[in-house]
Order: structure tokens, then C-alpha cells, then sequence
């Protein structure tokens, strides 16, 4: 066996480790397509006091925060199999439940963690807003619904993009975790690659080195976007 | 056009309005004095339910409305028939000079956008800045977030224009370019209510001040009346305070 890095081994995990991207980015953009509105709602209920929905929110909050999500991925794989299994026989459904994708079970874990989290990202945001906002929207005869639509979201998604970008980038990192429940994401890509091949540190600095150029293509994309978002806040008076 | 009668608002333990009463007629100004603290504000912000009162009836352009227990729709026609210009402007940061204006007509009132903005267009002109339609907040003055301000309450046609101490969040030379619009509108007979302490201001525009302490209306009457021939001790120690240069000599 040759001495130091295996160079060419290296390319080629790294083009492995690539191919996991959409699976990664697939987990995400799900994620992010059902924990935006479903945070917004719940921060919404929180902001407004709403009893019930709020406390439960609480609850939820505070497990989804102060468990690991790899927890929760063992948890979801554990259990949601059996609550499926139990349904599906009462109502006679014909299907075997260990034929379900993995990456349903990513959706399902990565949506569930991630509304938690913006709910607190999106509660946040919508408490920088002025409450003369509000008020000034009252006045020129708008109802608190439509101020909300059209004065308070508006400010408030815009303060939270900052968060809401490293949300994102903490959920492209979390999905690496998929490879515990067979995702074919990243990681698990560039493990069994490493397995095959025994090169375990060349992998690894595959491995991190894509998560890195994707996470930076990320940030950068945020960060472009929110000075777009934001430009009714540059002062040049 | 405008009456109160029996208005009453607390604060936990602490009762901010002891019954107000307040009559304004079509075109009247209408200017509110008094010390920090009387209840102005909260008057201004329970006629507009930005605040709800404990007690106490309004009757707004013909619409009579229970200032405790309105419904959400009667609360909507008051708002209707009424605009605000705030102490520290509130103009929607997210908009432009001109959406500012123009978003009551649209959203609130539901008027065709082409013809909102013709509107926002007008009475932006009107405030003097013709040249700022498409700046946001943050790239305008002090002085010229106001006069948005008043554009936007303008823009309305409402019955009556409640202002809550337009000028006392500005830089001093800043003043007078929304003192000078707010006589303009009031010229044109646009019906105000105003809480300020500029006094040269409520002498030469207001057909009636009043003057509140400890949340109830201790004196009212023309100009002449209040600054001439204040009646109430506390009217005259007011006075004596904020006009100091005439008051130490001439009482
Ligand atoms: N939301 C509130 N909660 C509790 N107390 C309040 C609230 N709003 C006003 N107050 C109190 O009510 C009193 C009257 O306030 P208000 O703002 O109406 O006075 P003001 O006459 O407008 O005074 P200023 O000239 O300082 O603006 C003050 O003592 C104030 O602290
Ligand atoms: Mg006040």
C-alpha cells in the first residue's frame, strides 16, 4: 500500500460524495418547502397568544431543541413503521410498510425538526417589528389580517433571512445523519465508497469538502439575496 | 362632526381619562394642550380604537359608535372616517413614499390601484415632495417622513385628521416644514385635532384649544380665550411654564 494520500482514489470518492448531492438538497428543499409556512403559522399563534396551539408549540419547541436529531431519527424509524403497520391493518390496506423509501422518513424527521426551529426563527423576526406598524396599518384602515400580509410578514421574513440562512445550512449538515436510516445522501455515499476502497481519510476530506462548497454556495446565496430584500433599509438620507 | 362624551380609560390600577367630553365641528382645528402625562395620547388613541376605552360614547361623521363595546366592523368605519399622524411617523418601512400613501386606498379601501397612486401622487405633491415618491423611509429626513405622514392621512379624505404631537420627534429646524403643511391643510378646511405644544402654532391656526390636566378637560375656548384670559389656576401655571417670557411679567 502506498504511503499518504491516495490522489486518484480521492477524485473519484469526490465525484461520489458529489452524486449524494440532490438527495441532500431533495431532504432540504422539502424540509424548508413544509417547515416555512408551518413555522410561520406556528410563531403567528405564539405572537398572537392563541390558547392551546400556543402551549403545544411550547412543548414542541423545547423537545425538538433538547433532543439530538439523531434521536429523532431513531425514534421516527422506530416507530412511525409500527404506528403504519397498526393503521394499515385496521383499515385492510394491502402494503408492506418496510418498502417505504428512506427518504420518506427523512421528510418526515428533517420537516418536523425544522418547523421547530423556524417557529423560533419567524417569533423572533416578528417581534423586531414596530409595534407602531400595526397600528399606523389600523389607522389607514387596513384590518390586523391584511397588516399582517402586507406590512408586518413582509418586515419580519426579511429580518429573519439572516436566521433562517443558518437554519438552512444546520439542515444541509443535519441530513448527513439520513445515512443512519440508508439515505442515500452524501455521506453515506462517500462512506461505502471509503468501505470499498479503505481510504477512509481521503472520504472524509471529501465528504467535508462538499459539504463546505455547498453550504458557502448557500450562505453566499442568502446573503445576495437578503441585501436585495433589504434595501428598503440602506440609509442615504 | 366629532363628539365625545363620558370618555374613560385606566391603565391597571391608574384611570388616565376621567370623562372627556370634546365637540368639533366640520373644519375646525382643534388643538389639545396640557403637561406630560394628562392623557392626550390616550384620548387621541381610544377615538381611533387604538386603544379601547372603559366608558364612553363617539359620534364620528353620523356614525355613533360605543367607544367600550363597538364592534370589529364599527371599529373599521371609524377608522375609515379618521386618520393618524403619529409622533415618530410610522411609515411602512417595507414602502416606498408613494405605497405608503397610496396603500389605504388600495388595500383599506379598496380603490383601483391606477387611481390610488394618482391620489398618493396628488397629495405627496401637496406636502412638497414631488421629487421623493419612490424613496423609502430611511432615505428621508425626519421632516419629510412627517409630511409623508400627513400625505398618507391626507390621501384618505377622512372626516378628521388626529394628530398626536407631529413635530416633537423632529430636529428643531425641522419643524417648520411641517408646521407649514399642516396650515396649509388646515386652510383648505380640512378638519384636525391636534395635540402639540407649539404654541404659536395653536394661536394662529386653531379655532378652539383645549387644555387637559390629569386626564380631564380643565378649560377650553378660542386662542384669544386660553392664552389671553386663561380662567382655571391650573390653565394659568401651564401657561406660565410653557410661555415663560410673557407670563412672568404680565400676570
Ligand atoms: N399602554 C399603557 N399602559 C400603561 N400605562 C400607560 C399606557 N399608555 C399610557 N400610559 C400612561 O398613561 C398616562 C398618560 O399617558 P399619555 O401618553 O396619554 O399622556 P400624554 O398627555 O400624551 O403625555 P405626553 O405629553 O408625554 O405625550 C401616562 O402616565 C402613561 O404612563
Ligand atoms: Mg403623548
Amino acid at each position: 500500500m502506498q504511503q499518504g494520500l491516495n490522489i486518484h482514489f480521492m477524485i473519484d470518492t469526490f465525484f461520489v460524495a458529489l452524486s449524494g448531492v440532490p438527495v441532500t438538497l431533495f431532504v432540504t428543499a422539502v424540509a424548508l418547502l413544509i417547515a416555512i409556512p408551518a413555522g410561520f403559522l406556528l410563531a403567528l399563534s405564539r405572537v398572537n397568544e392563541i390558547p392551546v396551539i400556543r402551549q403545544i408549540t411550547m412543548v414542541y419547541v423545547s423537545f425538538v431543541r433538547g433532543t439530538p436529531i439523531i434521536v429523532q431519527i431513531f425514534i421516527t424509524y422506530a416507530s412511525v413503521p409500527l404506528i403504519l403497520t397498526a393503521l394499515f391493518e385496521k383499515y385492510g390496506i394491502q402494503a408492506n410498510i418496510y418498502d417505504i423509501h428512506p427518504i420518506w422518513y427523512a421528510f418526515i424527521v428533517f420537516s418536523f425538526s425544522t418547523t421547530a426551529i423556524l417557529s423560533e426563527v419567524f417569533r423572533s423576526s416578528l417581534g423586531t417589528v414596530d409595534r407602531g406598524q400595526l397600528e399606523a396599518a389600523q389607522s389607514v384602515g387596513l384590518t390586523s389580517f391584511q397588516a399582517f400580509r402586507r406590512i408586518l410578514i413582509p418586515q419580519a421574513l426579511v429580518s429573519a433571512l439572516p436566521n433562517l440562512a443558518t437554519a438552512t445550512v444546520n439542515l444541509i449538515k443535519a441530513t448527513s445523519l439520513g445515512y443512519a436510516m440508508s439515505l442515500q445522501e452524501i455521506t453515506l455515499k462517500a462512506k461505502v465508497a471509503a468501505n470499498a476502497g479503505y481510504h477512509y481519510i481521503e472520504a472524509y476530506i471529501d465528504i467535508f469538502l462538499v459539504y463546505l462548497i455547498l453550504c458557502s454556495l448557500v450562505e453566499f446565496a442568502f446573503k445576495w439575496y437578503e441585501r436585495r430584500a433589504s434595501r428598503y433599509k440602506v440609509h442615504h438620507a | 362632526m366629532l363628539e365625545i362624551t363620558g370618555l374613560r380609560k385606566s391603565f391597571g390600577p391608574l384611570e388616565i381619562l376621567k370623562g372627556v367630553d370634546l365637540e368639533i365641528g366640520k373644519g375646525d382645528v382643534v388643538v389639545i394642550l396640557g403637561p406630560s402625562g394628562s392623557g392626550k395620547t390616550t384620548l387621541l388613541r381610544c377615538i381611533n380604537f387604538l386603544e379601547r376605552a372603559d366608558e364612553g360614547n363617539a359620534q364620528i361623521g353620523g356614525l355613533q359608535v360605543d367607544l367600550r363595546s363597538a364592534s370589529k366592523k364599527e371599529v373599521h368605519s371609524v377608522r375609515q372616517k379618521t386618520a393618524f399622524v403619529f409622533q415618530n411617523y410610522n411609515l411602512f418601512n417595507n414602502k416606498t413614499a408613494i405605497e405608503n400613501v397610496a396603500e389605504g386606498l388600495i388595500t383599506g379601501r379598496k380603490i383601483p390601484k391606477k387611481k390610488a397612486r394618482e391620489t398618493a401622487r396628488k397629495a405627496l405633491d401637496k406636502v412638497g415632495l414631488s421629487d421623493k415618491h419612490d424613496a423609502f423611509p430611511s432615505q428621508l429626513s425626519g421632516g419629510q417622513q412627517q409630511r409623508v405622514g400627513i400625505a398618507r392621512a391626507v390621501a384618505l379624505n377622512p372626516e378628521i385628521i388626529l394628530f398626536d404631537e407631529p413635530t416633537s420627534a423632529l430636529d428643531p429646524e425641522l419643524v417648520g416644514e411641517v408646521l407649514g403643511v399642516m396650515r396649509q391643510i388646515a386652510a383648505e378646511g380640512t378638519t384636525m385635532l391636534v395635540v402639540t405644544h407649539e404654541m404659536q402654532f395653536a394661536r394662529d391656526v386653531a379655532n378652539k384649544v383645549i387644555f387637559m390636566d390629569g386626564g380631564v378637560v380643565v378649560e377650553s375656548g378660542t386662542p384669544d380665550e386660553i392664552f389671553g384670559r386663561p380662567k382655571e389656576e391650573r390653565t394659568k401655571q401651564f401657561l406660565r411654564r410653557v410661555l415663560p417670557e410673557e407670563y412672568n411679567y404680565s400676570i
